[in-house]
């Protein structure tokens, strides 16, 4: 019976991908592609990775969803392509060739080339914590995720480099906003604490927790409660700069203290990671916020 | 299988026809507002049932917290997309209106 | 469980069901309330796959997914450029 799901959940993905490229209302696209961020989370839970599955539902259909209606507020409407035939076949035969590689590559792969799973599985005790995602994001690889992050802020910087100065003109929301803004709001914090707490033994951890804060606070954006033009902006911007230092100067001391970057001090490592989580939280909260509704630089306005 | 069960499993069901049934209204009713109907009741009862039979099935505290609140939250956000696109639909309706009404001789 | 694997196609086949809503729906309005139900559907979906599996970590996931579809319908309705009903 799952097969059946599982068909139907491939052959919907395909479907709604390819409404997302080629529907002619921009509208539609975009609504296509919130959709097939959906349902390719749900994909990822029935290949066993829960925490890709919150990352992909929170990153991919709530913010994405919200860049991409703002952005398409500027743009004129999508003109009528005219793709003439051979251009149309090189680009199917060019698809059709990638894809078999790729099949044909994943089916000859060889059982001994899952060496990952093991390693973690031999060293997850000294980790500190026992959901094995966290394990590599927070202190295997904890490299890797420092670098992330500062990509993720120099991402940020650009967009407040490009972003013209025009604040978002949103539509007005109505009287039954606020009460939904007090049960949302609220709930969007306990459920980022409560994700950032469980992942370290169940699926969650900072991202997934940073981006549901997201959600709760373009919630407040919207009905016109959190302000980021002026000085208001400041705390946001601190919030987001204050993941990389955290970060950093965490590396650093743990340097200090056992020789080693990013190497936590055996037995504290639990609290290490739980630290370096909350600061990304707040800080992957605050960036996405910051970069879907940009700044305004203070003095004269429009 | 004991009387809870059971009612967990009948919950289950009906959260899921309630589903289909709004899945078939959304698609063949003709007005706006009358989509939102099927929408608005796939949110509150669709959800609220298949939570309900879940927290009766699997009756742990760590289960039905989650449970609960996705209930809650979906109602709430079902009912609030729900009147945010019914005001603006019935603005734009009303403000057609007036136009037809302020071109008449 | 047979029956729960069961209902969980059947609620993944609504959240299908509400797509040519989502791609036809002449009017924007159609298109979030298509939105708006879909995601409704796969939390339902999540619900009935993590008793069918016995994963209570996707009740979690199922609370994140009603979450991200609230901001992305509220998205939505305050981003419209024009009207919603033409």
């Amino acid at each position: 019976m799952m097969t059946v799901f599982d068909v139907m959940l491939a052959a919907t993905i395909l479907w709604t991908a390819w409404t997302a490229l080629t529907a002619p209302d921009r509208t539609a696209a975009i609504a296509a592609f919130l959709v097939f961020g959906l349902f390719v989370g749900l994909s990822w839970v029935r290949l066993g990775a829960p925490d890709v599955a919150m990352a992909e539902a929170a990153i991919g259909s709530g913010l994405t969803g919200a860049l991409l209606l703002r952005a398409s507020r500027g743009m004129t409407p999508p003109a009528p392509t005219r793709v003439t035939a051979p251009h149309r076949a090189a680009a199917v035969i060019t698809a059709a060739g990638v894809a078999g590689v790729l099949a044909w590559a994943v089916l000859v792969l060889p059982e001994a080339a899952v060496v990952y799973d093991p390693l973690v599985d031999a060293n997850i005790g000294d980790s500190g914590v026992s959901n094995p995602v966290t394990a590599v994001l927070l202190n295997f690889r904890a490299w890797d995720t420092l670098l992330e992050l500062v990509v993720l802020l120099a991402a940020l910087l650009l967009v407040a480099a490009l972003r013209p100065i025009r604040a978002a003109r949103m539509a007005d929301l109505g009287p039954l906003y606020p009460p939904f803004l007090r049960i949302m709001a609220p709930l969007s914090i306990f459920l980022s604490a409560h994700l950032l707490w469980l992942g370290t033994s169940d699926p969650g951890g900072a991202f997934q927790a940073g981006a549901v804060l997201c959600g709760g606070l373009l919630a407040l954006f919207f009905g016109g409660t959190l302000k980021t033009d002026g000085p208001d902006v400041m705390p946001l911007w601190a919030l987001a700069v204050m993941g990389v230092v955290v970060f950093v100067g965490a590396g650093l001391l743990a340097e200090a203290l056992t020789g080693t970057l990013l190497e936590y001090p055996d037995g504290a490592d639990k609290a290490w990671i739980l630290t370096i989580e909350s600061a990304l939280t707040l800080s992957i909260g605050a960036t996405l916020l910051l970069l879907f509704s940009g700044l305004r630089q203070g003095g004269a306005r429009p | 299988m004991t009387l809870l069960e059971l009612f967990g499993y009948a919950c289950l069901c009906g959260g899921a026809a309630f589903l289909l049934l709004a899945a078939l209204g959304l698609w063949r009713f003709s007005d706006l507002y009358a989509r939102l109907h099927a929408l608005t009741k796939a949110d509150t009862a669709g959800v609220a049932l298949v939570a309900l039979g879940a927290g009766c099935l699997d009756g742990r505290l760590v289960a039905i917290i989650p449970l609960g609140l996705t209930a809650i939250l979906v109602a709430v956000s079902g009912a609030t997309t729900g009147h945010l696109i019914a005001s603006a639909a019935l603005g734009e309706d009303e403000g057609e209106d007036e136009n037809e009404e302020a071109a008449q001789p | 469980m047979i029956l729960l694997e069961t209902l969980a196609c059947l609620t993944l086949f609504a959240a299908i069901a509400a797509l040519p809503r989502l791609f036809k729906g002449p009017t924007p309005a159609d298109r979030i309330m298509a939105l708006q139900f879909c995601g409704t559907a796969i939390v339902a979906t999540l619900i009935i796959l993590g008793l069918a599996e016995a994963a209570p970590a996707l009740y979690n996931l199922a609370l994140v997914f009603a979450c991200l579809a609230a901001t992305a319908g509220v998205a939505f309705v305050a981003l419209r450029r024009g009207k919603l009903r033409s």
